[in-house]
């Protein structure tokens, strides 16, 4: 029987020791972007099209801008995106820009707690310091809320963000990627915005059974947070369901499929409160990438240094 | 049997019960199909030649927007009579715990609907604005009495990209016949009240049916 204690005491000891250097283990790496100036214009357009306005505003409730989204329903639980306005204690006001960093490119908050990834940072990873800066701009041009978002509604064990690391460790795959010498401007700026900011794949690629994305990308994902679907759209899957480049910067502005079908489910939401605010030319290039179509044979080819993520010659319409 | 192949046969057997349900519809939810059927051909047609793909017939722009006016409405809230919804039905509860805002929307089609077959003889572009000062008219010579082409759209606003002020439906929509409503309106609804449909181009108002149909499934359509 003292030998059972014995056990058991050491078992509890041994995990509490694991949890406690879990928690303790730091996984942020140190920004600084000094005094960079952000650019307002360029600042909005990257947060609409990097999803940050319409995830961090509950449309559906007319609730104000970036003062908390709409739930998302996971098998995990309930995930609110929070209160992103300059608020000193419900938003983010008192955060510096270098925390604004880390957390955007790492998902890690000034506590140095990580986030769950229903906060699509994987996808932010590559963003430049001045997208950063000029996220942050536009963010202060926003009323501030003072009204904290609700809580995350996550049951046991997923309410431990110690675990989350652990989480990390398995899962997280920070976008990687780099321009394709041999394919157009376009088809590097769909991938820029496709594979980055636009997290395309957030949604069609499915994923396991801790939320991590699985590594055959675009796959589609048929277990989206509220019952929602995302198909498939590989280009060979895309090709097969009669999609062309033209009829997918349509879609992308309009909703109107070539089927005569109108998004619906999650889709519907990312056309209106994303897409259709993109440029023409920003539009073109998801569905060049998207659909991987030949470029034009005059197409040009990315400059020598690589194609810039959120180059300041991206233009509004 | 593993659990793979169970659960192969479980989503197997749902897509089925899913088919065999709307294979055998009968009675409104029938009707119903059809009328969303009739509807998505027309927006199939349609969409090609407010592209430009093909040759701009006001005909059929006419018939299409007829269509669209005949399955909206009161005529689309008769279809949906307040009833259980088996499981693989595309219609969502929710349509009737919100039938407000349901019916807001039949009603919004319906509108635009209207609106497109007012504006189907302007073609893809929204015509000039018309001189009302004779000195105007008086200056203008052969060439300027030709149609004005449409000005680009306009980029968003700072306001508009950050979800602080509402952003127009369809961004033409402020360029070619609600500039004046929309920089006066403080909601959606004011701005479609202030519309003058008959002096817009019909692409734009082909896209805000578009609009109001994703705004439908997205609320109210299980799946995508």
């Amino acid at each position: 029987m003292r030998g059972l204690i014995r056990i058991g005491l050491g078992t509890a000891l041994l995990g509490a020791a694991f949890v406690g250097t879990v928690a303790a283990w730091p996984i942020a790496t140190p920004a600084r972007l000094g005094m960079l100036t952000g650019d307002v214009e360029r600042g909005a357009y990257l947060a609409r099209s990097s999803g940050c306005v319409t995830c961090h505003t509950n449309v559906a409730s007319d609730g104000a801008a970036l003062a908390g989204g709409a739930p998302l329903e996971t098998p995990f639980g309930d995930f609110v995106p929070p209160n992103i306005t300059f608020d000193p204690d419900a938003g983010i006001g008192d955060w510096s820009l270098d925390e604004f960093a880390v957390a955007l490119r790492q998902g890690i908050n000034p506590d140095g707690e990580a986030y769950y990834p229903a906060f699509p940072y994987e996808f932010y990873a590559e963003f430049t310091d001045q997208d950063i800066a000029d996220l942050w701009a536009a963010m202060a041009t926003v009323p501030t809320v003072d009204v904290a978002a609700a809580p995350h509604d996550v049951g046991f064990p997923f309410n431990q963000r110690w675990g989350l690391k652990l989480w990390r460790a398995a899962f997280m795959a920070p976008v990687e990627m780099s321009p394709v010498i041999g394919r157009s401007s376009v088809w590097n700026r769909g991938q820029q915005l496709v594979e980055g900011a636009a997290h395309c794949a957030a949604c069609h690629t499915s994923r396991n059974f801790l939320g991590g994305l699985s590594d055959t990308p675009f796959t589609g994902n048929d277990r989206l947070p509220g019952g929602s679907v995302a198909p498939d759209i590989t280009p060979e899957a895309l090709s097969a369901a009669g999609w062309t480049a033209p009829g997918l910067t349509y879609a992308l502005r309009t909703g109107i499929t070539p089927t005569g079908d109108v998004f619906g489910g999650s889709m519907a939401e990312v056309v209106a409160e994303g897409t259709s605010f993109l440029s023409d030319s920003d539009r073109d290039a998801i569905a060049a990438y998207l659909t991987n179509e030949a470029d034009p044979a005059d197409a040009p080819a990315p400059s020598a240094d690589g194609v810039v993520v959120h180059s300041p010659d991206m233009v509004m319409d | 049997m593993n659990k793979a192949t169970i659960a192969g046969a479980i989503a197997l057997s749902t897509i089925g019960i899913a088919v065999v349900a709307h294979n055998g519809a009968t009675g409104v939810v029938l009707d119903r199909m059809n009328g969303m059927s009739a509807m998505r051909d027309v927006m199939r047609d349609l969409a090609p030649m407010m592209q430009g793909q093909v040759p701009y017939d006001v005909g059929t722009v006419q018939n299409g927007a007829a269509t669209l006016l005949e399955h909206s409405g009161a005529s689309m809230n008769r279809l949906f009579p307040e009833e259980p919804v088996p499981a693989a039905s595309y219609a969502r509860p929710a349509i009737w715990e919100d039938w407000g805002s349901f019916a807001q929307l039949s009603e919004e089609l319906k509108t635009y609907a209207t609106g497109l077959a007012a504006a189907a003889p302007n073609g893809l572009t929204a015509p000039a604005p018309a001189a009302t000062d004779m000195s105007e008219m008086a200056a203008m010579d052969g060439a300027a009495m030709q149609p004005a082409p449409v000005p680009e759209p306009e980029g968003f606003t700072i306001a508009e990209l950050m979800g602080v002020a509402p952003a127009v439906p369809g961004r033409s929509f402020a360029t070619d016949g609600a500039t004046n409503a929309s920089s006066q309106a403080t909601s959606v609804e004011d701005i479609i009240a202030g519309v003058d449909f008959s002096t817009m181009a019909a692409p734009s108002v082909f896209e805000m049916v578009g609009q109001t149909c994703a705004a439908c499934h997205a609320a109210y359509r299980n799946g995508s």
